[in-house]
């Protein structure tokens, strides 16, 4: 009898093999925790030291002093005070920080990254599917990002160019509502912009194309995004290689110097943009000045729905920066130009819109998209370093909006 | 640095040697597994089906109304005779 129903079981383990129901088990041994004060790079030791040097105790107000036993980061003033964040240990805090500390320490490990080895063109016969990033790594025919430290490194750089290309593809995994968050007049922008990018059929010989000028997308604010090298604005080209991108980077930090390492300006004359030319299809072009400083010189002029389109990746309207934003929004509305703006979490993401619906020109504000999270979303976490306690994944929220249009009235 | 050779296409979302499925591909394929589960045995479930209510309908006739053909006498002690030599002859 036992050894019929051993037999049975082999049997059924057989079929569970065939189907591939069992998880291959991980070959990934334990990695290593360091404490942030004693990590082998030096960088982290200095971050270590800044969140010591400036942030607050959640619990008591006080420096943080204490380093958290489970994640290895400092967190708190004591260890009274660790053990009475009954908050922190219930939502189990701690292990988004420890993950926190393993990417870092992950991406400087010099490991082989086979996750940046892109891939070349999309062959026409295969469809690339934009529902999450997995299926996205698939049908782009990435190498298998196993582990989540290579999503991690990968959705790093890739979140910018994807949340874009998500948007305004054909095959937008963003549902019109009530399905999804893209309203009447979301579909309204989006149909002007699928115009461009997917133009009626016409044979080659007439010779009338509506394309005069590449489609320009503006990226108000940027800061990690400037450091991305063409090749990864390129997988964004590959998406569409039927169209042409200007991609615009604005704002006081949009370009980083590799030889100074930092940030500043292009010292280009006449407050020109410093062009970038990857290849046939995508130019760089690097502003840095305020948007609304560059809308006055009226050099990008004119601005066309069908043609141009603003984001503003984690803008921070409420800090210090809104002053410039407040003087930027007129420009942003009179462009009649869709505005996507994007989030660190959910509370961050509520913030922006709250303050959107304070200004003073939210009556000419027309909702293109509600909350919703990005489908292509950095997976890699990571903390605030004033608040360690409070972790973040770029881009993990969206939101969009445009000046109003009105409708053309008979006399 | 950006493209090291041509991509090796999706072979790579599978073990060399055994030929087991990576974590990436599992992830790829779960939001589709288990609707593409119900959606074999569906279409396993009608030939299937149709299969088995055959053999069931047919294997309810019993052949008791084919009436067999009678044979003479003589035609029996012929074909014997023929059967006989054919075994001889071996």
């Amino acid at each position: 009898m036992g050894s019929s129903s051993s037999i049975s079981r082999r049997n059924l383990s057989f079929f569970w093999k065939m189907l591939a129901l069992d998880k291959p088990e991980s070959k990934e041994s334990e990695r290593p925790l360091y404490n942030w004060d004693e990590s082998p790079y030096e960088d982290i030791r200095t971050r270590a030291a800044f969140i010591r040097a400036k942030a607050l105790c959640p619990v008591t107000k006080k420096p943080v002093n204490f380093v958290c036993p489970y994640s290895g980061i400092p967190t708190h003033h004591s260890r009274e005070a660790w053990e009475s964040d009954t908050e922190y240990h219930k939502r189990k805090t701690y292990e988004l920080l420890k993950k926190v500390n393993l990417y870092e320490h992950d991406v400087r490990s010099g490991r082989k990254f086979d996750e940046f080895v892109f891939p070349l063109e999309q062959n026409n016969d295969y469809m690339v599917n934009l529902s999450s990033w997995d299926s996205f790594f698939y049908t782009r025919d990435f190498a298998p990002m196993n582990t989540e430290f290579n999503l991690a490194a990968a959705t790093k750089v890739l979140t910018y160019p994807m949340t874009i290309a998500a948007i305004i593809n054909k095959y937008s995994p963003y549902e019109p509502q009530p399905k999804g968050p893209v309203t009447v007049e979301g579909l309204r922008s989006l149909a002007a912009l699928k115009y461009t990018l997917y133009p009626p059929y016409t044979k080659s010989t007439d010779a009338v194309t509506f394309k005069e000028r590449p489609m320009r997308i503006f990226i108000l604010g940027a800061k990690m995004e400037s450091m991305l090298p063409g090749y990864v604005w390129k997988q964004f080209g590959y998406l569409f290689p039927e169209t042409k991108f200007e991609i615009h980077l604005v704002g006081p930090e949009a370009y980083f110097d590799k030889e100074t390492r930092s940030f500043g300006p292009t010292n280009e004359p006449h407050g020109r943009a410093l062009v970038k030319r990857f290849d046939e299809q995508i130019t760089l072009h690097y502003h840095t000045r305020y948007f609304h400083e560059l809308y006055d010189m009226g050099d990008l002029f004119p601005f066309d729905p069908y043609l141009d389109i603003f984001f503003l990746f984690h803008p921070g309207f409420g800090t210090a920066d809104s002053i410039y934003w407040d003087k930027a929004m007129k420009g942003l509305l009179e462009s009649k130009c869709p505005i996507y703006v994007s989030g660190y979490h959910d509370k961050d993401m509520k913030r922006e819109i709250q303050w959107l619906e304070n200004h003073p020109l939210h009556d000419e504000m027309d909702v293109l998209m509600t909350q919703t999270d990005n489908k292509f979303a950095c997976t890699k976490i990571d903390l605030v370093d004033i608040n360690p306690t409070e972790t973040f994944n770029s881009n993990s929220q969206l939101y969009a909006f445009r000046g109003k249009r009105y409708h053309a009235i008979k006399t | 640095m950006a493209v090291i050779g041509a991509p090796k296409g999706h072979d790579r979302y599978r073990d060399p040697k055994t030929h087991q499925m990576t974590p990436a591909l599992y992830r790829v394929r779960a939001p589709f597994f288990w609707k593409n589960t119900i959606g074999l045995a569906i279409c396993t479930a009608i030939p299937l089906g149709v299969y088995m209510y055959t053999l069931h309908m047919l294997s309810k006739d019993e052949f008791g109304d084919i009436p067999i053909p009678p044979i003479s006498d003589t035609e029996l002690t012929k074909l014997k005779k023929e059967y006989e030599a054919s075994k001889n002859q071996n």
